[in-house]
C-alpha cells in the first residue's frame, strides 16, 4: 500500500493529513477543523484495504456519549461506524480514491453526532441494543425470554448442562403472561429438564437513556433507570440472591429487549438495590436478551405473520411435497395438514427433504414432526391417505388451501372433478415435475374464476380434454421411467434441485393466494436444461422450444376448455 | 370457441383416413382385388413379391372428395428377374385377368397405371406396377399399345416419396404435432382445390403437386403453449408457395406451373400442363392468400368463420353466435385410452 501517494492525494483535496506513528505503529492521521472544534482520526495502516478504510477519533473522550462512536478499550480512541461494511464495494484498485471517501463519511458522520445533540440522542437510541450488546460478556449465554413486554414476574431457568447451541444452551425466562401462549410449549418441549435459575421481572421502561458505553457504567445506568421508572413496589420488596431484571422499551429501531443480572456479593437476601450504596452489596452484569414471541420472530426470520391464521392441506409428501410444506412452514402457515400414505424409504434419500432417522415411517407422519420440530407456531396433522380417500366436501372445504403434489394425472383429474361436481370452494394448486431436469409446473386452480385444472389438461391439438397435461416440456408415450428392479421399481429419473425449483413456484402461487395477492387461476413453469433428454433421444414439445417465461405466473384459462364454459 | 377450433371441425368433416368406415368398403374392395392380382401374377410367371398403399392415404393427407368417390392407390410390386422386359405385358395381365373378369368393363390401361371404378360404390382403384431391384423400384409406363419406345420401366421412389412427405425431422419440438399440422394444410388446399376450380381444372392440379409444394413451403405455427394455428400456418405457407418459384409469369399476365417430385424420377409434376392452369392456379392462390389474411384480420368469430367457408365450402363450420359468450360447451373426451406422461412429484 502505498501511504505516500495516499497522504499526497488526500493533501491535495485539502486536507491535513500526514504519516506518523502512534504507539509503535504506522498511521495516516488527518487532522480536520470543523464549527466549534477539532477532529483528529486516525488510520492505521494496513497491507491491503479489504473495505472501507477505518479511521479512530482520537481524543475520544472529549465528546462524550457519540452514536456510532464506541470506545476502544485502553486507548483513548473511538471506534467509528460509517455504515454496513458489507454493504459497500471498495475500490481497491484506486486506494487513495477508498480513503478520500472514507473519510469524507467519517467526518460527516462525526461532525453531525458532535453538532446535532437531539439527532445524536435519537441514535444512541436507535442503536442501543447493538451497544449493549458491546458491554455483554461474550461468552455469557443468551437469555430467551418468552413474554409479551408488560410489568411482570419471570420465572429463569438454567441452561442444560453441556449444551452448546440451540434452546438448550440459552437461559430461558418464562412469565405467567407466557406461559399461556403457544411458544411457551414449544419451548418446553425443547428441554423438559432444566433447573429453575431464579427469578426476575420484566420491566417496560417508558424513559430510556442511551446504553452505557463501558460495563463500569452499568451501575449508574442501571440507577437511573429505576429511578425513572416505573416498577411495582411489589418487585422493590422482593428479596433474592439473583435477580434477572429484563427491560423493554420503545426506540426507533422497534420495541428493544435487554437485561442486567444482579447477584448479590456474599450471603443473605437482599431486595432490588435502589441507590450507590446498596448497589455496592451487588454484581451486576449486562445479559443479551433474545425476545421469543411470533410478533418478534415470525418477521424478523421471513415469515410472514398473515399467514399465521390460514389452513392448508398438503397431499404427496413426497420430495416435491416435501419441499413445499418447507417452505410453507417457512412462510408462516399456521395450521397445515400433510397426507401422504408412502413410507420413506432409502431409494428416497438423496432427493428428498427428509434424514435418514425417518427411513421405515410414514412421510406425512416424517415430516409433520420435522415440522413441528423447526417452526414454533405451526400445529400439523398427519393423514395416511391417498388424495382419492379425501373427496369430502365439509372436509375440503374447511381448508384455505389445497396443494397436491403426487405426479399422478388420473387421480388429479378424477379429484378435480369431484370438486367440480360438489362446489368445493377452496383454492388447488396442483403442481409437478418432468424428469431429467427439464422443468416443472405449478396451476393455481381458483373456483368460481376462469381458468381451471382443466384448462391445463386440454388437448391444444384437437381441443379436447387432454390425457396428458398441456404444460409438459416432455412429449407423451416416451418410455422416461427407469427400471432398476422390475415392476414396482420403475422410477422417474431427477433430482432434488427439480423438486425444489418446482417446490418453489408452487409456494409461492401458494402464498399469493393466500396472502390474496393472486385473484385469477394462473400457471407457472420452469424450464431447465433439456441435454439430458436429447442425450437419451428423448423429444420435447413445442412449449419447451418457445418457453420464455419460467416463473412468471401466467393466466391458466383455455378457452376450449368445456368444464370452464360448462 | 377458438378459431383452431373451428378448423379442427373442418378437418374433421374433410378427412378420410384408413379407419374411416367410409373407408371400410373400399378397403375391402381393394384387399379382395389385389388378392386376385396376386394369383394372376403368379400364375403368369411374375409373382408379387410386395405391395402397398401409396398416394394420400399412405400420408395422412386425403381428403373425402365432394362427389363422394374414394381413391385407393394400390402399389404392386414384382422381382425384377421375373419382371418381363415389356413393362405393359403386367398391366394387361391384370386388366384382362383380373379386372374384366370381375366385370370391371371400364378398366383401363393409362400411362402410368391400371385404373379401375366401382361405379356403384364410388370407389376408384388405380394399380401401379412396379418391378424391384434390391432396394430400387422402377415403375411401368406405357399404355396398352405402346411401342417399345413409348414405354419402359422407369426409376421411381414411392416408398422414398412418401417418407420424404411423412418426414418431421426438421420440425423441433412437438414433430409430430407439426407434422400434423401439415396434413391438416394439405387437406384444406385440397378442398379448396375441389371448390374453387372447375373439374376439368381441379383434376389438373394434382394432389401430390400440392402436397408437395406445401411440404416445401410448409411454416408451422404454434403459440407459445404449443397451441397449432392453422389459419397463420395456412396463410404463411400459401404465401410461401406463390414466391417460391412454382409459377413461371408468361405473357398477358398468364402463368405456367411446375413443380418436381423431390425423389426418382425427379420429372416435373405438372409437366404438359397449361397456362390456363398455372394462371388459374396462380392467381386463386393469390385470392386464397389475401381471404386468409382477411380472416386473420377479422376479430369478430362469425365473420372470420364466413370468410373461410367462403374460401373452404359448407364444410367449414360458422357458428349462430360468438363464444365469448358464456354458453354451455359439450365436452370432447381425448381418443386416447391413455397415454404416457412425464409428470412425477
Amino acid at each position: 500500500m502505498n501511504y505516500q501517494e495516499i497522504v499526497r492525494h488526500l493533501c491535495d483535496q485539502g486536507y491535513l493529513a500526514t504519516l506518523e506513528n502512534v504507539s509503535d505503529l504506522d498511521c495516516l492521521v488527518v487532522s480536520h477543523d470543523f464549527e466549534g472544534g477539532n477532529l483528529k482520526l486516525i488510520h492505521f495502516c494496513v497491507d491491503e484495504i479489504d473495505c472501507l478504510p477505518t479511521f479512530f477519533l482520537g481524543n475520544f473522550s472529549q465528546y462524550g456519549n457519540l452514536a456510532h462512536v464506541l470506545p476502544l478499550e485502553k486507548f483513548d480512541l473511538g471506534s467509528v461506524c460509517v455504515g454496513d461494511q458489507d454493504s459497500v464495494s471498495v475500490n481497491f484498485e484506486q486506494p487513495k480514491l477508498a480513503f478520500q471517501e472514507s473519510l469524507e463519511r467519517h467526518i460527516n458522520l462525526l461532525t453531525k453526532t458532535i453538532l446535532e445533540v437531539a439527532w445524536n440522542t435519537e441514535e444512541l437510541l436507535r442503536e442501543f441494543y447493538a451497544n449493549w450488546l458491546r458491554i455483554c460478556d461474550d461468552s455469557s449465554a443468551d437469555f430467551i425470554c418468552a413474554a409479551s413486554g408488560d410489568l411482570e414476574e419471570v420465572q429463569v431457568f438454567s441452561p442444560v448442562s453441556g449444551r452448546k447451541w440451540g434452546f438448550g444452551a440459552k437461559y430461558l425466562g418464562i412469565t405467567h403472561c407466557a406461559s399461556s401462549l403457544a411458544e411457551f410449549s414449544y419451548i418446553a418441549q425443547q428441554d423438559k429438564n432444566r433447573s429453575i435459575a431464579g427469578e426476575g421481572f420484566i420491566i417496560p421502561l417508558n424513559n430510556l437513556k442511551p446504553a452505557p458505553t463501558t460495563s463500569e457504567l452499568l451501575g449508574e445506568w442501571y440507577l437511573q433507570t429505576i429511578k425513572n421508572n416505573y416498577i411495582s413496589s411489589k418487585f422493590e420488596q422482593k428479596k433474592g440472591k439473583r435477580f434477572w431484571l429484563i427491560f423493554n422499551a420503545q426506540t426507533p429501531s422497534g420495541r428493544t429487549w435487554f437485561g442486567i443480572q444482579l447477584s448479590i456479593k456474599g450471603n443473605g437476601k437482599k431486595s432490588l438495590p435502589k441507590n450507590e450504596e446498596s448497589l455496592k452489596n451487588w454484581s451486576i452484569s449486562p445479559i443479551r436478551v433474545k425476545i421469543f414471541n411470533k410478533e418478534k420472530i415470525m418477521p424478523r426470520s421471513g415469515a410472514n405473520l398473515g399467514l399465521e391464521g390460514k389452513s392448508v392441506l398438503m397431499v404427496g409428501c413426497g420430495s416435491v411435497g416435501g419441499e413445499i410444506v418447507y417452505k410453507l412452514g417457512a412462510a408462516g402457515i399456521g395450521n397445515m395438514v400433510l397426507c401422504d400414505p408412502d413410507i420413506y424409504t432409502m431409494d428416497n434419500i438423496y432427493r428428498h427433504v427428509l434424514s435418514d432417522h425417518f427411513l421405515g415411517c410414514n412421510k406425512a407422519i416424517a415430516l409433520s414432526l420435522e415440522l413441528d420440530s423447526k417452526f414454533p407456531w405451526i400445529k400439523t396433522q398427519y393423514e395416511i391417505r391417498k388424495l382419492l380417500d379425501l373427496r369430502n366436501t365439509n372436509y375440503l372445504n374447511s381448508f384455505d388451501l389445497i396443494v397436491i403434489a403426487i405426479g399422478s394425472p388420473t387421480h388429479e383429474r378424477l379429484f378435480h372433478d369431484f370438486l367440480v361436481q360438489n362446489h368445493i370452494k377452496t383454492p388447488v394448486i396442483n403442481t409437478w415435475l418432468e424428469g431429467y431436469g427439464i422443468g416443472g409446473h405449478a396451476v393455481l386452480d381458483l373456483q368460481n374464476a376462469n381458468g381451471c385444472l382443466r384448462c391445463a389438461y386440454v388437448d391444444l391439438q384437437t381441443g379436447a380434454r387432454g390425457l396428458s397435461s398441456n404444460l409438459n416440456f416432455l412429449e407423451t408415450d416416451q418410455n422416461l421411467t427407469v427400471n432398476h428392479a422390475g415392476c414396482g421399481e420403475l422410477f422417474l429419473p431427477y433430482n432434488s434441485v427439480s423438486a425444489a425449483q418446482t417446490a418453489l413456484i408452487a409456494t409461492n402461487l401458494a402464498i399469493g393466494t393466500l396472502l390474496g395477492k393472486i385473484t385469477s387461476s394462473s400457471k407457472v413453469s420452469w424450464k431447465g436444461d433439456c441435454s439430458d433428454v436429447v442425450s437419451r433421444g428423448f423429444s420435447v414439445t413445442h412449449r419447451y422450444t418457445a418457453f420464455d417465461k419460467s416463473l412468471q405466473i401466467l393466466p391458466l384459462y383455455n378457452e376450449d376448455c368445456d368444464i370452464c364454459h360448462g | 370457441m377458438s378459431i383452431q377450433k373451428h378448423f379442427n371441425t373442418f378437418h374433421d368433416a374433410i378427412k378420410l383416413s384408413k379407419q374411416d368406415d367410409a373407408y371400410k368398403t373400399a378397403r375391402e374392395r381393394d384387399d379382395s382385388i389385389t388378392n386376385d392380382v396376386r394369383n394372376a401374377f403368379k400364375d403368369a410367371g411374375y409373382p408379387v413379391i410386395e405391395d402397398f398403399i401409396q398416394g394420400s392415404i399412405s400420408t395422412d393427407t386425403a381428403i373425402l372428395k365432394k362427389s363422394g368417390d374414394f381413391d385407393i392407390d394400390r402399389a404392386i410390386v414384382i422381382d425384377c428377374d421375373n419382371a418381363p422386359d415389356n413393362c405393359v405385358k403386367p398391366k394387361i395381365t391384370l386388366c384382362e385377368n383380373v379386372l374384366e373378369k370381375r366385370g370391371f368393363q371400364n378398366a383401363k390401361i393409362k400411362k402410368p397405371c391400371v385404373t379401375a371404378d366401382y361405379k356403384s360404390e364410388n370407389l376408384h382403384i388405380d394399380f401401379p406396377i412396379y418391378r424391384k431391384n434390391g432396394a430400387e423400384y422402377e415403375l411401368a409406363i406405357g399404355k396398352r399399345n405402346a411401342d417399345e419406345s413409348n414405354r419402359k420401366w422407369e426409376e421411381a421412389d414411392p416408398r422414398g416419396l412418401k417418407d420424404w412427405i411423412k418426414d418431421k425431422s426438421s420440425y423441433i419440438g412437438s414433430a409430430s404435432d407439426k407434422l400434423s399440422q401439415f396434413n391438416h394444410l394439405v387437406r384444406y388446399l385440397k378442398r379448396w382445390r375441389d371448390e374453387k376450380f372447375s373439374e376439368g381444372v381441379a383434376a389438373k392440379i394434382h394432389s401430390i403437386g400440392i402436397t408437395v409444394m406445401a411440404k416445401q413451403c410448409f411454416s408451422p405455427s404454434f403459440d407459445s403453449d404449443g397451441k397449432p394455428d392453422d389459419l397463420i400456418a395456412l396463410k404463411t405457407t400459401v404465401s410461401a408457395m406463390l414466391i417460391h418459384g412454382y409459377f413461371t409469369a408468361k405473357a398477358n399476365s398468364q402463368y405456367q406451373v411446375s413443380a418436381f417430385l423431390p425423389k426418382k424420377p425427379w420429372r416435373d409434376i405438372f409437366d404438359g400442363s397449361s397456362v390456363n392452369t398455372g394462371t388459374q392456379f396462380r392467381n386463386k392462390l393469390s385470392t386464397l392468400e389475401g381471404k386468409l389474411q382477411d380472416a386473420i384480420s377479422e376479430t369478430d368469430e362469425i365473420e372470420k368463420c364466413k370468410i373461410l367457408r367462403e374460401v373452404f365450402g359448407d364444410d367449414f363450420p360458422v357458428p349462430e353466435k360468438s363464444n365469448n359468450s358464456a354458453s354451455t360447451r359439450k365436452a370432447i373426451f381425448s381418443s386416447s385410452g391413455a397415454v404416457g406422461t412425464s409428470q412425477g412429484a
